[in-house]
């Protein structure tokens, strides 16, 4: 007879595995916190201090039949996802430049620094005075953003494999194709990674830059009147939009990144 | 235009791997490289692409520009399928139909729109000749490219490589004393 390796049970190595949606697998986690959310403003019985979940996704579903609600997502999409377009244009630029010219990593890397390490309130205010504000936030949102594309792209850059480039060299291969196919398909995990951070940066130094700056149909002001008035429902729904947006704008990049990659593999 | 190498010394950290070095690679002929591992077989090929610079010494008659290789390590993009590598480094000029006839002929059909990740090792070897040959170049430069293959298909890529490198300049590099024969090199030149 054959030694058996699974104690003649054959089934007793194969756990039965059900693949369930990863938005399926987080809703009890997210179900718990809606109740403790429920209860701690039942307990506090004021919705100036704690509004309801209930009592938010009412007035969420009053804010989405409303034109402005719209106008003022709108806006605020426009000018942020403006701010985060230009700093991924200008990062990934600069980054290359840096690569290249090591007086060019010279001259950033100290700005890049400063940048990063000064706190946003500090340059909301500041550009107040230049910028008008309800530009202000395409402004913040990219300066937030530059950084982290710069930072991530250059160290992406400076991974690239050397003997592809050696290979490349020797046969000569064009530099739009050496973009294209060695830098890029190697640099794209980077590239990832730096819109990941990027985007959830973006919305919250931008929006952030609408609440102090306080241009006229935007998200942002709508959330400086929700807290003038105390109108914290309305403060909540606002920041779920803020949240869904943002998330959403996120799953759009990646999404748009996997294609890119897709693309590259098939190239 | 022959290629030369005259008086090449190189060494890595007061490790000489070249001394005094000088020979002549006939134009538009094979010649094979035999030498034992360590012996600077290597670093020869590199210094002959340009990707390593001697430290004494003087190469001429290599027609950069028009050059390809077989390196040691393949140096495949492993993202890009075996078709997107070969075709990278064409100039544009090699058509689906001439890579998939070479890539059948090596016995790679199966490879065509795989990403060289999911490549075995000899598979990648052959994905790697493959590039070299349909590169458009003049002079061809292979670092043991039957490494890791087994006689029937070391037999076909062989093959292969005789009839794309006719009338080229060969270098191969072996440590199989059986390979100058089989590659019917004009020029052998055995290292130390």
């Amino acid at each position: 007879m054959m030694p058996s390796t699974t104690n003649g049970n054959s089934n007793y190595n194969h756990k039965s595995k059900v693949n369930i949606p990863a938005w399926l697998a987080k809703a009890p986690a997210i179900l718990f916190w809606l109740l403790v959310w429920q209860a701690a403003s039942m307990k506090l019985e004021q919705e100036i201090l704690l509004a309801s979940p209930v009592s938010v996704v009412k007035k969420l579903g009053e804010l989405v039949c409303t034109g402005d609600f719209w106008r003022s997502a709108a806006f605020s999409c426009g000018r942020i996802g403006a701010g985060f377009v230009l700093a991924l244009a200008l990062g990934i630029v600069l980054a290359i430049l840096a690569h290249r010219f090591w007086v060019a990593a010279a001259l950033l890397t100290p700005l890049m620094a400063v940048i990063k390490s000064t706190p946003v309130a500090s340059f909301i205010i500041l550009c107040l005075i230049w910028i008008p504000s309800k530009n202000l936030s395409v402004f913040i949102s990219f300066l937030m953003v530059l950084p982290v594309v710069y930072t991530n792209l250059l160290t992406g850059i400076g991974q690239t494999d050397r003997k592809l480039l050696e290979m490349a060299d020797v046969f000569s291969v064009p530099l739009r194709k050496r973009a294209f196919t060695i830098y890029l398909s190697q640099v794209l995990p980077y590239l990832v990674t730096a819109c990941t951070l990027g985007l959830g940066l973006c919305w919250k130094a931008g929006v952030a830059a609408e609440v102090i700056g306080v241009p006229s149909g935007s998200i942002g002001e709508k959330l400086y009147h929700a807290k003038v008035y105390l109108n914290t429902p309305d403060l909540f729904a606002w920041t779920i939009v803020i949240i869904a947006i943002s998330f959403l704008f996120e799953k759009c990049f990646l999404w748009l990144l996997g294609r890119l990659e897709e693309r590259i593999e098939r190239m | 235009m022959d290629i030369i190498v005259e008086h090449l010394s190189k060494s890595y950290n007061n490790l000489q791997v070249l001394r005094d070095f000088s020979f002549r690679f006939p134009e538009k002929k094979t010649t094979c490289i035999l030498g034992e591992s360590g012996c600077g077989k290597t670093t020869l090929l590199h210094i002959i692409l340009g990707i390593e610079k001697a430290d004494a010494g003087k190469v001429s008659g290599v027609p950069y520009g028009r050059l390809s290789a077989v390196f040691q390590e393949d140096r495949l993009c492993e993202n890009l399928s075996a078709e997107a590598n070969i075709r990278l480094v064409g100039k544009g000029r090699i058509g689906e139909a001439q890579i998939r006839d070479t890539m059948e002929a090596v016995r790679l059909s199966e490879a065509f729109h795989k990403p060289v990740r999911e490549l075995s090792g000899g598979m990648r070897r052959r994905v790697a000749v493959v590039r070299a040959l349909l590169a458009d170049a003049e002079c061809i430069v292979m670092d043991e490219p039957l490494k890791g293959l087994d006689e029937e298909t070391k037999a076909a890529v062989l093959r292969v490589i005789k009839e794309y490198t006719e009338g080229k300049t060969l270098i191969v590099v072996t440590h199989d004393k059986e390979e100058p024969r089989l590659f019917g090199a004009a020029a052998l030149l055995e290292m130390p």
